[in-house]
């Protein structure tokens, strides 16, 4: 089995190959030249594309969540805003969610929705004050700090400020251990 | 007609050799005693590579790999187009059983010791073959872009992002942009379509050379030792002895198990249905939960189970030794013994790993350590749970129920299963000692001390010690008063709710 | 038996696109209409919306809630709608009742609440039109009333309620405390008010009408029960709190 040969029955015999000489072999040179330029155009901006979301990589900006006047004070609710760098395909996925904490008058906290410990999404309960994500079980207080479950640190927050009566957030990254928000 | 049929017949055969292709592979010599029911696995991993790659083009007719659109698209397969939730159905339970035959595969080939010289590169092609299959098998549920798709994609990016150095690198590439949208579903779209399926193909193509090239394994005996010097004269003995072409000797056992597989397959996809979609991935639905797809729960469920900070081994020292170990194993054991009965070691590591990811998963289908979002306005405590309370007891149970204890705490089975069953609570903690877990927290719970006023805590916790058989009498503090020895009298328990929390409020 | 596998084969083929024409529709595996995913929002169904929201507390058809049951004709028959929708989407402050309306933090839509609304008092309009009168309207007390007059309450709360509460309403051999302090801290007065008139027959408390026999609590006799009870609050008599509140311990 392994000696066969599948060509055998089609190999011809050949006459014994002259490797030297020079005429033939500088043209195997510039063949070999010309296919790696080329190679190279045609891989550097495929490689390029490819990487361009890093190179490019988005920088967080400020976004605004609407009037402070919707956000009750001691109070935690969601509130919803459009990725910054979203694409008309996005679709719902351009939708992101956050909890905003009113404290009193303009200061707020505003954690991201995504669980420290995966990513999946937390729910806020305002009976028992908690925010429970639906995955493994994370738990987190009032004022986003661990509380039980597999979470290695409390939930990411976003910077914030008030401006002209509108809350705004420095949004538009996914928040990831990475990339704390 | 014959004599012209005959022509035409040569004159190709003259052309294609058909005739030597054809001794050369499914007429390829193998020893009769592969033509066993455990050589079928192989064939049935190809089959349903090849069920997936046929209804993969007809879905890809209708499906639009759009963060926008794929939601509706499946919809409209699933109820609009005729026959498309067939197709969707014969792609999901392809997949399924492509990964769980492939295990099979993997076993058998493990358990007879056809990794061992001179098959090494057989194995670590078919352990590349293994990786794509599951990359197919995740970036097709992403295809599937509905909550779980959108969170499992979300998983990846965390768990990429935990990652020293590069994590953040890592997740754009992932993503294809900063945030999970229709880039992301588009580099797994082309994943899922292009890369992958070529990539299968590719390492098919060589995984089935080398089957050819170095022959199927012969069925190992007891006793007889591979050698590198020997095995190969060993081998073509074998072949001399009782050599038979794989067509049409030893293919009637494979043909009878491909037949089943794809009845079965088509079965699941007519009287079970395709999976999903869910709900849409729309980031701002609040949602129960978020699992991955079947080959995957064992890890979700190692990810909740491990203790924390754990999870850097889980995620890149695991699986980087584990498929180390998979790829050299060829190496490490390259001689010797090939039949399980001699090989110990082979069959407990068998038997740990089904086990292992049998219970993972089994574990992960339950769901143990997810809270019941909505058990605590949705889930009524059973009657006999209820019935003879004091008004104070059943205040406790409303307490019970708003502060969302349910999503967490079963009672009479019902509820989450995240903490423990409280169905006896009374039976194991005294009311100081829920007094104290409550307000505290502990073992995984969270304090509650800053939400409950004082009057609720007593509630809760005159409800909470009223949850004991009739016949089994709730706990007593075990310090009470100090009776001297000898006096059998035992302590009073103190009164239920009397014992409150006063000084620690 | 005279098979040809060709025969069979043909059979087979022409058998199995017939069924994948004419079949497959009917098979269990289709997906169906009511497996479609419906936008938490969009739900109409008043028997999923009150199963998610309210059975845990209040009960359903098959469950006793531990709160009171808002499935009780007489409590259907006095409350008006106006008030139902308020208690529904803003809640009761100071007890468990959450609000459940999307400004007050819940996750119902306007229309929803008003789904369970009107299925709620539509189950009380049959129910005064089919059953025996007793909860028609006319004749039950109004749902809401200003507070009464605490002594006259005690007498009145001894010739109802003593029966089963207790003398001092510390509790009897059929039902537990009504005075402890830490209950009444956690209810209204309107609940009080309510739980008198309506009962909890599913825990075998009687309504207003049943209390004593053919003689039903008179309007003025609730409102002095309420002011009675509401008096032993924190606060309200320091000296009923130190009273032991729990007489009679669940177990049957």
């Amino acid at each position: 089995m392994a000696s066969d040969d599948p060509h055998e029955d089609s190999a011809h015999e050949m006459p014994k190959y002259d490797y030297s000489a020079t005429r033939r072999d500088f043209m195997l040179k510039l063949g070999i030249g010309i296919n790696a330029i080329a190679g190279a155009l045609v891989g550097i901006p495929i490689i390029g594309f490819f990487v361009s979301s890093i190179v490019k990589a988005n920088q967080p900006t400020w976004v605004s969540l609407g009037s402070i006047d919707q956000f009750p004070e001691n109070a935690t609710r969601m509130a919803v805003f459009l990725n910054p760098y979203r694409t008309q395909a996005d679709g719902a996925t351009a939708n992101v969610p956050c909890w905003v904490k009113r404290e009193n008058g303009e200061n707020f906290t505003v954690f991201a929705i995504n669980c420290a410990h995966l990513g999946c999404p937390v729910r806020w309960f305002e009976q028992s004050k908690l925010f429970l994500c639906p995955c493994h079980g994370g738990a987190y207080y009032e004022d986003g700090s661990r509380a039980a479950g597999p979470p290695p640190r409390g939930l990411f927050v976003y910077e914030n400020k008030v401006e002209k009566g509108e809350l705004n957030i420095k949004a538009g990254l996914l928040p990831t251990l990475a990339n704390p928000a | 007609m014959m004599s012209t049929l005959r022509t035409v017949a040569l004159w190709l055969e003259r052309r294609l050799h058909l005739t030597k292709l054809w001794n050369q592979t499914a007429g390829h010599p193998v020893p009769a005693s592969t033509g066993s029911w455990f050589y079928t696995f192989g064939s049935m991993t190809l089959t349903c590579f090849c069920i997936q790659i046929l209804t993969g083009i007809f879905l890809a007719m209708s499906y639009v790999p759009s963060a926008a659109e794929s939601y509706h698209s499946l919809e409209l397969l699933n109820y609009s187009i005729p026959l498309g939730w067939v197709l969707r159905g014969i792609h999901y339970w392809g997949s399924t059983c492509m990964v769980i035959v492939m295990m099979l595969h993997m076993t058998q080939v493990f358990l007879w010791g056809a990794y061992k010289y001179p098959r090494e590169l057989t194995w670590i092609s078919g352990c590349i073959l293994l990786f794509v299959t599951l990359g197919l098998a995740f970036s097709g549920q992403v295809m599937r872009f509905d909550t779980d798709a959108y969170w499992g994609v979300g998983i990846g990016a965390s768990v990429a992002g935990r990652i020293p150095i590069i994590g953040e690198a890592l997740v754009h590439i992932l993503l294809g942009g900063p945030i999970i949208g229709s880039d992301a579903l588009s580099r797994f779209f082309s994943l899922h379509v292009f890369i992958l399926p070529g990539a299968l193909l590719a390492f098919v193509s060589l995984h089935l050379r080398l089957v050819l090239g170095k022959g199927i394994n012969e069925q190992p005996k007891p006793g007889v030792l591979v050698k590198r010097e020997t095995y190969d004269k060993h081998y073509s003995e074998i072949i001399k002895r009782e050599g038979v072409p794989f067509v049409p000797a030893a293919i009637n056992k494979d043909i009878v198990a491909n037949g089943i597989l794809i009845l079965v397959i088509v079965g699941l996809a007519l009287f079970v249905g395709p999976n999903g979609p869910g709900t849409p991935a729309d980031p701002t639905i609040q949602i129960a939960d978020a699992k991955p797809d079947t080959p995957f729960l064992w890890l979700f469920a190692c990810a909740a189970l491990l203790p924390n900070g754990s999870e850097p081994w889980l995620f890149f020292v695991f699986p980087l030794v584990a498929s180390l170990l998979l790829f050299l194993l060829p190496f490490i054991t390259n001689e010797g013994e090939k039949h399980w009965r001699r090989r110990p070691v082979a069959v407990a590591i068998v038997i740990l790993s089904y086990l292992g990811i049998g219970l993972l998963t089994y574990e992960a289908i339950t769901g143990p350590w997810s809270p019941q979002m909505d058990a605590w306005s949705g889930l009524p405590i059973k009657a006999e749970y209820v019935k003879g309370r004091t008004p104070l007891e059943l205040q406790g149970a409303v307490v019970f129920q708003d502060m969302q204890c349910r999503n967490c705490h079963a009672i009479a089975g019902e509820g989450g299963h995240r903490g423990p069953d409280l169905t006896q609570v009374a039976t194991r903690m005294t009311n100081p000692q829920l007094v104290r877990q409550v307000i505290q927290g502990g073992g995984n719970m969270p304090a509650f001390g800053k939400n409950l006023s004082p009057e609720q805590t007593r509630a809760l916790v005159a409800y909470l010690c009223s949850l004991h058989p009739p016949n089994v009498p709730p706990a007593r503090e075990a310090v009470g008063v100090l009776k001297p020895i000898g006096e059998t009298q035992p302590t009073p328990s103190p009164t239920p709710g009397n014992v409150a929390v006063r000084g620690e409020k | 038996m005279n098979f040809s596998w060709p025969s069979i084969l043909l059979y087979t083929c022409c058998a199995g696109s017939l069924l994948a024409i004419s079949g497959c529709d009917q098979l269990p595996g289709k997906p169906k209409e009511s497996d479609r995913w419906i936008a938490p929002d969009a739900i109409k169904d008043f028997k999923q919306l009150f199963g998610t929201n309210c059975s845990a507390c209040h009960g359903d058809d098959a469950a006793i809630g531990p709160s009171l049951s808002v499935q009780n004709p007489f409590y259907l028959a006095i409350v008006p709608k106006d008030v139902l929708k308020k208690l529904i989407a803003e809640g009761v402050k100071g007890t468990a009742m959450p609000g459940f309306a999307k400004a007050n933090g819940g996750d119902l839509a306007d229309e929803q609440i008003d789904i369970l609304v009107n299925n709620l008092a539509g189950k009380a309009a049959t129910q005064q039109t089919s059953g025996s009168g007793k909860t028609s309207s006319e004749n039950l007390p109004p749902y809401s009333a200003s507070p009464g007059d605490t002594d006259r309450g005690s007498e009145a709360y001894n010739q109802y309620c003593a029966g089963c509460h207790g003398q001092a309403g510390n509790g009897g051999k059929k039902a537990g405390s009504i005075v402890d302090p830490d209950y009444l801290h956690l209810v209204s007065d309107q609940y009080l008010r309510s739980i008198i008139i309506a009962g909890r027959p599913e825990l075998g408390m009687p309504n207003y009408q049943e209390f004593v026999k053919n003689h039903p609590m008179s309007p003025e006799d609730i409102a002095n029960v309420v002011a009675w009870l509401a008096s032993h609050r924190h606060g309200a008599s320091e000296a009923n709190a130190a009273v032991s509140p729990t007489a009679t311990v669940s177990s049957q």
